[in-house]
């Protein structure tokens, strides 16, 4: 798997935004003011930053730049932000009940955008490997017409054709396959049959594997499962391209309100203590 | 061949239109009054001598249309399918380009304000294509296409700028109409008037049958088109009387089939060799007898290698072939001979200026220039992309939608975007022709010869002035669909109206849906431009211009690695 290098422009904004920071920082710790607030307010914005590449994404008829530039922004601030983040708590885990659920939502915030930025740049080139181009949409339509297709290559044998053994295996491991989901890890593919290795040790309690797709009958289902196969690895890696996503976006959203708080909280104590 | 009428007409295909031009027959008194007052009267007997009656082709391809004062006829610049004959009152042709700004289609470029482009976001996304709710109960396929009108004195306008009448029985727009190529001239009516229009389709049946019309037109067209030289890299630089001496000395042809889109798909399905069915323009080792100059269409530049056609390069208009073999001519005595053969990928204009006029006339401008850049081998793409980019005539693209599979994630925010600025109807499929990582999506590549404008009836699809963009004008197109059928590509599509209600219009006469045409507008009136390149967070899809070939070579090559 060969991952796409970062952009240039966004490790130069990187380097760019950590100088930037850290002159606040130091202007900050010269003037003797605490440079958690400093560092908080420099996170604050950075968040905003990467919270209005969502909003960019929606307006996509506006001449505010490609949004291709903005993911550029979006990763480069991304990543000053978890520095930021860093010197914000003091390169310590947290203790309070409230900076402890912070600090697990931005870490998953974390986690999930660097899984996300790895899967956009490693998984397309590899789904586009085989030369398929796969609509996620016709997927269950494809899926539905392969079993329906080897059903009838199984019904149109002669009686006697497939010894009983085979048949057996087709329909207590073969076909609850063939309308078995994919699944969320992809499977390891037999180097010699092209199936999944679960199928061929599932079927071995049957008739050898060998036998079972050499049979020439059996040719027309050994191709339908070896498309399966194929079909199932796309639908991983699709998912897998969107499932980052299903992390991301909530916990931006409930980052975005938790945020809200964690700064009103810090005026209203900020204020107290001054009175 | 004939070069007015191009080389290979089949009867077939000619036949093949399977409705009239006109709901309404064209009257006795004019058929009468145009075989003896007007142009046709060259043909009209040649024609019945060889059994061809004028009179039904007339009923079958023209139209009788009226025009006020100060309307638009023609205008320049604008692709017409259609030669206008005028058999009533005056119209003059615009010979000033000054002038030119009054002609100017209104209200199409203009963009949105950004407040407008955002209320797009707000509104409720419709299955199909929706009109206001004030023209929801009109009629809209027997409504009268709305003609533009110039707003100025018209008397004031003559007196100040150059104009010409057309006489009555004259013809206009034959160059347009014959050549597929853009209105040299704006035409308005000086008065109320009558014209007959013959479609393209007509006009050609004519001249199959009259040799006299073929070369009366062609007398015609040679007189105006030393204006095609103007425009081109190499000799935009003459002076006009130099332009003219070419024009006279020059040899200008027309190659390949003017149908190559009806056929395109089934040639397609057959998977048979491209190279083998175009036509063969210049034999590689042949003798070299002049600079070809490509007026219209596309062309292949082949290298033989073996017993194999090797494509190494394609021209599109106004680019030139034979300069290495003329320049190097000029340098010795011995003439070389064609280096590279050239092939005719669909139809092409082209010019060949002889050799002595070319070391006479043109060498002397090329000292400026960077003859390396009015080459034929664009870039450094391979030979197999350049097949695939030729073979499926996709170098007819000005905006040619290209997606790097490596980088697109299939998220799909192209479509959205599209769809955003469409009323929720995107107006492109992200699928089609692929070629290792790349592939060329179902979206408008406002081709440079756009064959979907022939035949339109309205001219509801058409160039845009400015641009050159090929765009709808959605009140006047009739949803005859036309231009779906000739476009090659299947890249426009019909799509049913709705009223305010989201009830589909019903066309009175029919009973039948009232349908629109549909493509990608590249975002005409967005402040952004396309917001499908602007989309794209990945940078996967681009626009290529293959004129442009650092462009297409650049983008090719990011692609392909």
């Amino acid at each position: 798997m060969k991952i796409r290098p970062p952009h240039s422009g966004a490790l130069l904004l990187i380097l760019i935004g950590i100088v930037v920071s850290l002159y606040f920082l130091e202007q900050a710790d010269a003037t003797l003011a605490n440079p958690a607030v400093t560092s908080g307010w420099i996170l604050l914005g950075s968040f905003v930053l990467l919270c209005l590449y969502g909003a960019r994404k929606k307006v996509p008829f506006l001449p505010i730049g490609k949004t291709a530039t903005w993911l550029q922004l979006h990763l480069g601030f991304g990543v000053i932000s978890t520095w930021l983040f860093l010197e914000h708590v003091g390169y310590r885990f947290p203790t309070g009940l409230f900076e402890t659920h912070l600090y697990v939502l931005y870490s998953l915030l974390l986690i999930s955008g660097f899984l996300g930025w790895l899967v956009m740049r490693a998984l397309p080139e590899t789904l586009r490997a085989d030369g398929r181009e796969v609509n996620p949409l016709r997927i269950p339509d494809e899926l539905a017409g392969m079993v329906k297709k080897s059903d009838d290559c199984i019904a149109g044998l002669e009686p006697g054709e497939l010894n009983p053994e085979i048949l057996k295996g087709y329909f207590e491991v073969v076909r609850p396959y063939l309308c078995s989901g994919c699944g969320v890890l992809p499977s390891r593919i037999h180097p010699e049959f092209g199936v999944p290795q679960t199928l061929i040790q599932r079927l071995q309690d049957y008739e050898s594997p060998t036998v079972l797709f050499s049979s020439e009958p059996f040719l027309p289902v050994h191709k339908i499962v070896r498309e399966k196969a194929v079909l199932d690895l796309h639908q991983v890696r699709q998912r897998w391209m969107r499932g980052w996503l299903f992390v991301h976006v909530p916990v931006t959203g409930v980052m975005v309100l938790m945020i809200i708080l964690h700064v009103i909280l810090v005026t209203a104590f900020k204020a107290g203590g001054a009175q | 061949m004939c070069p007015v009428t191009g080389s290979d007409m089949n009867d077939s295909e000619e036949n093949s239109r399977d409705y009239r031009f006109s709901n309404e027959a064209i009257p006795r008194e004019v058929l009468d009054w145009a075989r003896f007052n007007s142009v046709l009267s060259i043909a009209w007997d040649e024609c019945e001598s060889r059994g061809k009656s004028i009179e039904s082709i007339l009923q079958m391809d023209a139209r009788v249309i009226e025009y006020q004062k100060a309307d638009i006829i023609i205008r320049k610049g604008d692709y017409g399918g259609s030669v206008l004959i005028p058999i009533e009152g005056e119209i003059r042709a615009n010979l000033d380009e000054s002038g030119e700004k009054f002609f100017l289609r209104k209200n199409v470029t203009r963009r949105r304000s950004w407040l407008s482009a955002l209320k797009q976001f707000f509104r409720w996304q419709t299955p199909v294509e929706r009109i206001s709710s004030d023209s929801s109960n009109r009629n809209l396929y027997s409504e009268k296409s709305r003609v533009p009108r110039l707003d100025i004195n018209i008397e004031e306008y003559m007196t100040k700028y150059l104009t010409r009448r057309i006489g009555l029985g004259e013809i206009c727009g034959e160059i347009a109409a014959l050549r597929r190529s853009p209105r040299t001239a704006s035409v308005f009516a000086e008065t109320d008037c009558k014209v007959l229009e013959i479609r393209w389709q007509g006009i050609r049946e004519i001249l199959k049958n009259s040799k006299e019309l073929s070369y009366y037109l062609e007398d015609l067209i040679g007189d105006r088109r030393h204006q095609i030289f103007s425009g081109m890299k190499v000799l935009t630089n003459l002076p006009e009387s130099v332009q003219r001496t070419l024009s006279a000395r020059s040899i200008f042809e027309r190659w390949g089939s003017d149908h190559w889109n009806r056929h395109f798909r089934k040639i397609m399905q057959s998977k048979s060799s491209m190279i083998d069915r175009e036509a063969v323009v210049l034999q590689q080792g042949h003798h070299m007898d002049g600079l070809y100059v490509l007026l219209s269409g596309f062309a292949r530049v082949t290298n033989k290698e073996g017993s194999e056609e090797k494509t190494v390069g394609y021209l599109r208009p106004g680019d030139v072939y034979g300069l290495k073999e003329l320049l190097k001519d000029s340098k010795s005595s011995v003439s070389s001979p064609a280096l590279r053969s050239i092939r005719a990928v669909g139809a092409i204009d082209l010019v060949v200026i002889p050799s002595n006029d070319f070391v006479e006339y043109v060498l002397p401008e090329l000292k400026n220039l960077d003859i390396d850049q009015l080459g034929s081998e664009k870039g450094l793409i391979s030979t197999e992309l350049l097949n695939f980019f030729l073979d499926r005539r996709i170098v007819n693209g000005n905006q040619t939608m290209v997606i790097d599979l490596n980088r697109c994630t299939d998220c799909d925010d192209c479509v959205k975007a599209c769809a955003v600025t469409h009323d929720g109807n995107p107006r492109f499929i992200r699928e089609g022709y692929r070629h290792a990582k790349l592939m060329v999506a179902t979206a408008c590549m406002h081709c440079i010869d756009p064959v979907c404008l022939i035949g339109c009836p309205t001219g509801a699809i058409h160039r845009e002035h400015t641009t050159g963009n090929v765009v709808i004008t959605r009140s006047e197109c009739i949803g005859c669909a036309s231009c779906v059928e000739s476009c090659p590509y299947d890249n426009i599509r019909t799509v049913e109206v709705q009223d305010a209600n989201g009830e589909p219009v019903i066309d009175l006469e029919t009973g039948k849906p009232v349908l629109k045409a549909t493509k990608c507008d590249l975002c005409i009136d967005q402040p952004s431009g396309p917001a499908c390149v602007n989309a794209c967070p990945h940078d996967a899809l681009h626009r290529i211009n293959f004129s442009d070939a650092s462009g297409v070579s650049s983008i090719v090559e990011r692609i392909t690695g």
